[in-house]
């Protein structure tokens, strides 16, 4: 298990260090002097000449990397070509939001999603397992900005039931979480379903209906328990889907999160805040796969046994 | 070496032939079993019609469309659906329909031709390291851990920041994004194809690397890769509306479904179709994939299904 835990950590080092190489050239990628970017255009060329040697611009690229590394790993990601504040500081103001938004997103995922997939398969072949799919197909089929977008307009201006933009209480964040929870619930059932109706079909189940325990009992300590695996697969998959909908939601909904910081990046072409909030979503993403690794260990005993010879 | 000898040699290669012939012949029937199933899926076949229609309008949206996407009306300026316009008009006065019928072309575009671009690399790098194995497999791989390390939309931002918006682009950023999982699939079935007895007496005939994994190693995946694909598609058609929705996609006048979104939110108050439409244009093409591709998925792979 040590070993396991130990050989998973130590594989996701190079992947970072890629990650970091990646963000990294492809900012260097954008056409234009970022620091012409920084100025407006009437800067003469010799104080833009001057200012790109201090920044150390005119470095050969892997010395310019270098730098970008060592910096990042101590949490300086520079400076707002925009606002001017330390792209590091406002990833720290706006992440909490777009975590709230993704857990509660997530919940909302997890506890539609698992009841329409238990129903679905305990109920194969039926009104409500047709029913329970269709919808779950709608869901991963609708943009998750369209979903939002509708939401406002029926339930906030129509209905007026909630507010559509902001982020001041637990009432602003009803409709974005649902909003970006509906594709994520869709996937949960149509994985729930279809992990149940195989372990459904397994002898141990039988066993559990021969020796007469309570239907209740057989779904949800037999069944529910051994389909889990693949589902626990779909919600560490989708931390990506959550953090890149987000964008997407919080530009929908207003919401001074994570995503907004990045499409504001882009609108005011903010060529640091970009790069440095790519890289950090991008951690943040591998270091959420690797805690879904390390459940599976805890899950399921085979993995833990084999010690992880196989990875 | 005596004359017996070569006449045993030319029998086992021409042994060795046949039996790789005769993996063409499976292959032709598997089609056509494959063909049958899947027509038997009320689901896919529904999804299959779909995607007729809207490949049809998005040839023919010169034609069918009722008026010109891009005529700008003041006099006609959000008018809500009826007799003349069927969907409204925009801000702009310019027909609604017209402007969807068009959308489809953007869509339809970018979901197949960023898939293209995604199967060519995914194939030559998965192949590749599948069937080499060793230290290329070993560096190919790390680079796909890498890829795998973004969240796509995150990563296709960047690309399109890096790029600059556009439809060309957008091809060149969904098809970046997205050959990496295509690569990893292909690895997985090289490698296991990579022992097998038609592969060993292919190689024993003596046929180059090359010829092998084109016309042995591929064409026993093409199944995993089809299914990929297909449900490939709509997930590029929804990134590239996200994109467009941010305003990284395709720019003004093009008419693409997620920046009609994006622009019908100002009006979502007093004209709520110019956001609704686009939205509902979008689901039924992801939609009508997701059907065709979990159907067809179901018809290659009968194995997979429940």
């Amino acid at each position: 298990m040590a070993v396991y835990i130990f050989k998973r950590i130590l594989n996701t080092i190079p992947v970072l260090l890629g990650i970091s190489i990646i963000t990294f050239l492809l900012m260097n990628w954008v056409p234009g002097n970022p620091v012409m970017m920084m100025f407006e255009k009437q800067t003469d060329p010799a104080t833009i000449e001057r200012i790109s040697k201090e920044m150390g611009l005119n470095d050969p690229l892997y010395v310019q990397y270098g730098r970008f590394l060592w910096n990042a790993v101590r949490g300086d990601l520079g400076v707002s070509f925009h606002t001017k504040e330390p792209v590091s500081q406002a990833i720290a103001e706006r992440f909490p939001a777009t975590v709230q938004l993704a857990l509660l997103a997530m919940a909302v995922g997890l506890l539609i999603g698992l009841s329409m997939g238990i129903l679905s398969a305990v109920k194969q072949n039926t009104f409500w397992d047709h029913g329970a799919m269709v919808v779950a197909l709608l869901g991963i089929s609708m943009p998750v900005f369209w979903v939002g977008i509708l939401l406002q307009i029926y339930f906030g201006l129509k209905w007026k039931l909630l507010p559509i933009s902001g982020w001041y209480g637990f009432q602003y964040m009803i409709l974005p979480a649902i909003a970006l929870g509906t594709r994520y619930a869709a996937m949960i059932a149509r994985m729930t379903r279809s992990s149940m109706l195989e372990v459904i079909r397994q002898d141990f189940i039988r066993t559990a209906r021969a020796k007469g325990a309570r239907e209740r009992s057989v779904v949800f300590r037999h069944a529910l328990k051994n389909a889990m695996i693949p589902v626990v697969t779909i919600i560490g998959m989708q931390v990506g889907g959550l953090l890149t909908g987000a964008i997407l939601t919080e530009t929908v909904f207003g919401i001074p999160g994570l995503g907004r910081l990045a499409y504001e990046a882009i609108s005011f072409r903010d060529y640091t805040m970009i790069q440095g909030t790519v890289l950090f979503a991008a951690v943040i993403y591998v270091l959420s796969n690797l805690v879904v690794d390390l459940s599976y260990a805890f899950l399921d005993p085979r993995i833990r046994y084999e010690g992880g010879g196989s990875r | 070496m005596t004359r017996g000898n070569t006449a045993d040699h030319t029998n086992m290669a021409n042994n060795m032939r046949s039996f790789i012939g005769k993996k063409h012949i499976e292959r032709e029937s598997l089609l056509r079993n494959t063909w049958r199933r899947l027509l038997r899926n009320k689901m896919a076949v529904v999804g299959l019609i779909l995607i007729i229609v809207l490949t049809l309008l998005a040839i023919f949206a010169g034609t069918v469309s009722p008026y010109d996407p891009y005529q700008q009306s003041f006099r006609e300026k959000l008018q809500p659906p009826n007799a003349a316009h069927l969907l409204g008009t925009d801000e702009l006065g310019r027909d609604m329909l017209s402007r969807l019928i068009y959308g489809a072309r953007i869509s339809l575009s970018v979901g197949l031709i960023s898939q293209f671009i995604a199967v060519i690399i995914g194939i030559i790098v998965g192949a590749v390291a599948g069937y080499f194995g060793g230290r290329v497999d070993n560096y190919l791989m790390r680079l796909t851990d890498m890829m795998f390390a973004f969240p796509d939309l995150l990563f296709a931002m960047g690309i399109m920041f890096a790029l600059g918006p556009g439809l060309i682009n957008l091809f060149i950023a969904l098809g970046i994004v997205g050959w990496a999982g295509m690569a990893r699939l292909v690895r997985g079935q090289v490698l296991s194809l990579r022992e097998r007895e038609f592969i060993e007496a292919a190689r024993a005939i003596g046929e180059s690397d090359f010829r092998i994994i084109m016309r042995h190693v591929l064409p026993n995946c093409m199944a995993p890769i089809i299914i990929s694909v297909t449900l490939g598609i709509p997930g590029a058609i929804m990134a590239e509306a996200g994109l467009s929705f941010l305003g990284l996609g395709a720019q003004p006048p093009l008419s693409s479904w997620g920046q009609m979104i994006a622009f019908g939110k100002a009006w979502m108050r007093s004209a709520p179709w110019l956001s609704i439409y686009p939205g509902l244009a979008i689901m039924i093409t992801v939609l009508a994939f997701n059907l065709f591709g979990d159907g067809l998925r179901d018809a290659l792979d009968p194995r997979l299904k429940d």
